[in-house]
């Protein structure tokens, strides 16, 4: 019988680095559920021709979108000083992902943002 | 780096270049030899070869629909033959073209641009290859016995259904699609897990080179879009062979079900074939400027945007079928504003160009002429993401102008600059230049030609997908001029295919490094050894080749008696284990000849899925069964076999002494520090483990097809008037509940067992996978009987289809997972165990937790649905 392999313990910066990962993915996933439920409410909205369900959806998403981007530019701003320890190279991976956090979330915000144009100027019926 | 760096005496450790060879080199000669080919570079030659052929195909097919409109009522091709060329045109051109083109060109370089000697998975990457090419000569055998074929590559239902396409024509289209479907999902695994686990030692993920990045990001979009499209033709198999009713409006279906499902993979299937094609440009503009591109992070950015945006704007296709317009706004401002990061990779690259003095070689001319032709396609598309506008020119020419434009302004073009840039790469040598002059001029001209008069003929009215069209409508001029831009273009294909031939043989010797690129594939000998890279580089910036110092750290320690790699972490690529790739051998080859099977028969009978399946199963028993690897068992064997012939073991012998030589020199020679790997363990569990993302891509595509035909459930039942028409008994509640009770304890030894890997205890893991098997039958045996005692059938009607897809998909999970661990458990009690099945143990463990959970979702959908609640 040989003897187990490594184990798969978890240093503190693997988490880092888990978070940072969510970090990345969190706008755009945002963005995508709601454009698929938003599409889906504005077929049902057609009895009230009123889009009080996507109006409310559409706030809470683009919140919550604001609030991830939010954070990016919140770890991105603080990365300097959080992990002194790390590596020159580890450093700029780091901030590499930052930055990507940052700009996809701003983007889908930004897709986000755009949405209110049709809420504004259509019925759901239309 | 966690590993250490050191520096010792050469002799000790020097990569011995014969036994390297012996290592990873196929063995076998002869057509077992060529079946059984595992290598990266030799299969991603032959997907290169391939998708070549097809290429030629399509466009034969594509001459002759010309020649056929060159003038009105012309009678060269016949209505149902025309049909036939511009479905299988279609389909040729998207499916066995342009995504395995991309695939090939990745599964050849993304391994030695990362480093690496092979892919994570190299026996998935012949099975991919095989099945794709069994897809397509499916396609084309039945195409020459006239049973192409012809409802279009998209096969809108009812179009397609069985009330008017008769015959087998369409169920070939269909099986074709999954078949190939296949062979995309487990390439794009392959390469996932590559350029994720296998990354030369500091080729963080900020320093990877940006076509490794286009791949990755084009492997993600594969798994997360292709299930859709096979789900989708499933379903329609299913619909015409076995009586389901997924879009029979009658039943409960819905014909526009299938416009989503296939949407909700074409679109993103444009931008599958965009996204390599924008890492190609910028490999491109960096060799040709000789400089940094400009902009890295925002490219990189940009290309995993247009990845994540190309989800949202499937429904962009379907603004012609009566869908609410605040419904459509919502796709065409994402369709607007996926402009965002396609105008910010045009700025990199122009900002990339400004000021830099280019060398002007074939592919330089590539790139220029991508900017003008892929703007035109995408202003198009732009114009037709507004809904006023799509509906104007909607099923005209206009729309077949927009998407050649996009297709091949956007990846053609680019792929033949590629082709230019990487030919002495894959052959040491270099294409013709002047031959490439006029076959880029003549493309160029011949595309123009071709497809901007087809934006005018839109705009007049003609429309497309018709075989003919009446004189005095205005169209004639333009078709004449369309077509005689199409020969055109077939000369330059024609120039291609010769240039590519005669500069196989004998054109100009190329050296490594022709271009003086900065990418690692260009750090090793063209064509590569078998064994890539001699000594496995590590990487310090994001130009390794041109930055590499002389003190510039190599991989030591890597066993050159095996075919061993080094592991590496996923963000920052630091050394963490070794592990041992597997060897040449024929199963991929049998596996997917049983699939073939399998798809081929279910046309005709639906005991073909029973068939094919024992088959395919019995195939993949014999891949996974531990046996001595295929080398070591025809070592001894050589001698005395055929196999090697005595000339080969003089050639091998003289170019080991040769090596033997060369290793005497370089032990002259100041030894450059090294970083030393040999210490690493050679397996890992949980998410350091290669297999562990291959099972983890596997979940990732099969929990797309759940929550697609999820959707798909929650998408008829909204529609449908009584859902569902035949109650559910509370007999069949109970006892479904009671098997995925059965299941949710299975977890329990399930865990157990996974423990008992971990501690390596032979004990904890034989009774946890016996357990787990036991309880994995009863609840297969406990659905099976209450599948059997159902008051309604697959083909009574949708929510009928539905209950039994979603039923029979996840039974197959749990059938496979009970088959597994009984492999395993075979494994257990016969042995040797090795470190890997301790391994396979614990990812086993994680699919089956899957499995579990899965079935709870697809028991709480079918059963606690509100509407179908059975109290």
């Amino acid at each position: 019988m040989p003897t187990p392999p490594v184990s798969d313990a978890r240093t503190p910066s693997a988490r880092r680095d888990l978070w940072l990962s969510a970090l990345v993915c969190l706008g755009p996933l945002l963005w995508f559920a709601s454009l698929g439920a938003l599409y889906a409410l504005s077929t049902h909205e057609c009895g009230t021709q009123v889009p009080t369900r996507s109006w409310l959806l559409w706030s809470l998403a683009s919140a919550a979108c604001a609030l991830v981007t939010l954070l990016s530019w919140r770890e991105r701003r603080h990365a300097a000083g959080q992990a002194p320890d790390t590596s020159a190279t580890k450093a700029k991976r780091v901030r590499f992902m930052q930055e990507a956090a940052l700009g996809l979330n701003a983007l889908c915000l930004v897709l986000l943002l755009g949405f209110v144009v049709p809420l504004l100027g259509l019925r759901p019926c239309d | 780096m966690s590993a250490e760096l050191a520096s010792r005496p050469a002799h000790q450790h020097a990569s011995n270049e014969a036994s390297l060879l012996a290592s990873w080199q196929n063995p076998v000669r002869g057509l077992r030899g060529f079946f059984s080919e595992v290598d990266h570079k030799v299969l991603g030659k032959r997907y290169l070869i391939t998708a070549l052929i097809f290429f030629v195909a399509g466009g034969l097919e594509a001459l002759a629909m010309r020649l056929q409109l060159a003038r009105p009522e012309q009678t060269l091709l016949s209505a149902d033959l025309y049909d036939q060329v511009f479905t299988t045109h279609g389909s040729t051109m998207m499916f066995l073209f342009a995504v395995p083109v991309m695939s090939g060109l990745g599964l050849y370089v993304v391994p030695l641009m990362i480093g690496t000697r092979n892919t994570a998975f190299p026996r998935l990457a012949a099975f991919s290859y095989y099945t794709y090419a069994l897809g397509g000569l499916l396609l084309y055998v039945s195409f020459l016995l006239n049973m192409g074929p012809d409802t279009g590559w998209f096969a809108y239902v009812p179009l397609s259904g069985p009330d008017y396409a008769p015959g087998k024509r369409v169920d070939v289209w269909a099986q074709m699609i999954t078949f190939t479907e296949i062979s995309a999902l487990a390439l794009a695994v392959n390469m996932i897990v590559t350029i994720f686990k296998h990354r030369a030692p500091g080729l963080s993920l900020d320093r990877m080179p940006l076509f490794v990045w286009a791949i990755l990001v084009q492997s993600f979009m594969i798994v997360f879009a292709m299930p859709a499209v096979a789900l989708g033709s499933l379903m329609l198999a299913a619909d015409r062979l076995i009586g389901t009713h997924f879009f029979n409006y009658g039943e409960g279906g819905d014909v526009l079900l299938w416009q989503h499902l296939f949407w909700f993979f074409g679109h993103p299937e444009v931008y599958i074939i965009f996204v390599p094609a924008v890492g190609m440009m910028s490999t491109l503009i960096i060799s040709a400027t000789r400089r940094e591109i400009f902009g890295y992070p925002a490219l990189v950015l940009s290309t995993v945007a247009t990845g994540f945006i190309g989800f949202g704007v499937w429904l962009h296709h379907m603004f012609a079928t009566g869908i609410p317009q605040l419904s459509s706004s919502f796709f065409t401002a994402t369709s607007v504003l996926i402009t965002i990061p396609t105008g910010t990779q045009f700025f990199c690259w122009i900002a990339s160009l400004w000021g830099a003095r280019i060398r002007f070689h074939i592919h330089t001319l590539y790139i220029l002429s991508f900017f003008a032709v892929f703007m035109l396609g995408g202003i198009t598309g732009v114009m037709l993401a507004s809904v006023p506008i799509d509906l104007q020119v909607h099923d005209t020419f206009f729309v077949v102008a927009h998407l050649h434009y996009v297709l091949i302004g956007g990846a053609v073009f680019p792929l033949l600059g590629g082709v230019y840039y990487w030919f002495p790469k894959f052959t040491g040598r270099l294409l013709d230049e002047r031959l490439g002059h006029w076959q880029f001029w003549s493309f160029f001209v011949g595309f123009n030609l071709v497809f901007f008069p087809m934006h005018l003929l839109g705009l007049r009215g003609m429309p497309r997908r018709v075989f003919t069209y009446p004189a005095q409508r205005g169209f004639e001029s333009l078709n004449l001029l369309a077509t005689l831009g199409a020969l055109v273009l077939a000369v330059s294909v024609l120039l291609l295919l010769v240039n590519l031939w005669r500069s196989a043989r004998r054109g100009r010797l190329a050296g490594d490094d022709p271009w003086a690129s900065d990418t690692l594939e260009w750090g090793t000998s063209s064509p590569p050894p078998p064994f890539n890279f001699r000594d496995p580089p590590t990487v310090s910036s994001r130009h390794p080749l041109w930055t590499r110092a002389t003190s510039e750290p190599i991989v030591r320690g890597l066993r050159d008696d095996r075919s061993e790699v080094l592991v590496t972490r996923l963000l920052d690529a630091e050394p963490d284990h070794r592990t041992e790739l597997p060897g040449p051998t024929l199963w991929p080859l049998w596996v997917a000849l049983g699939t073939g099977v399998m798809f081929v028969v279910a046309i005709f009978t639906p005991w073909g899925i029973v068939i094919g399946g024992v088959l395919t199963g019995a195939a993949l028993v014999g891949w996974y069964w531990p046996r001595v690897p295929f080398k070591e068992e025809l070592a001894p064997e050589q001698p005395r076999s055929s196999r090697l012939d005595s000339a080969e073991v003089a050639a091998r012998n003289e170019a080991r002494s040769e090596q033997d030589e060369a290793a005497a020199l370089r032990r002259a020679e100041p030894e450059p520090p090294f970083l030393e790997v040999g210490h690493l363990p050679t397996e890992a569990f949980g998410h350091r483990a290669p297999l562990w993302w291959g099972v983890s891509g596997l979940m990732a595509i099969e929990s797309t097809v759940f929550a697609l035909l999820i959707v798909g459930y929650f998408y008829l039942r909204d529609r449908a008037l009584d859902w569902p028409p035949t109650p559910l008994p509370a007999r069949n509640f109970w006892l479904a509940s009671t098997a995925v009770a059965c299941l949710m304890v299975s977890c329990l030894p399930q865990h157990v067992s996974t423990q008992g890997a971990h501690k390596g205890s032979l004990r904890r893991m034989r009774w946890g996978l016996s357990l787990s098997t036991l309880l994995g039958a009863s609840f297969w045996g406990l659905r099976y009987y209450e599948l059997q005692t159902l008051p309604f059938r697959w083909d009574s009607h949708a929510h009928g289809s539905l209950f039994w897809f979603l039923s029979g998909l996840h039974m197959s999970h749990g059938l496979t997972s009970c088959v597994e661990n009984l492999l395993l458990l075979c494994v257990l009690w016969r042995g040797p165990v090795e470190e890997k099945h301790l391994v396979d143990v614990a990812v086993g463990g994680f699919y089956w937790y899957f499995v579990v959970a899965s079935g709870v979702l697809v028991h709480a959908v079918l059963y606690l649905d509100p509407k179908a609640f059975p109290f």
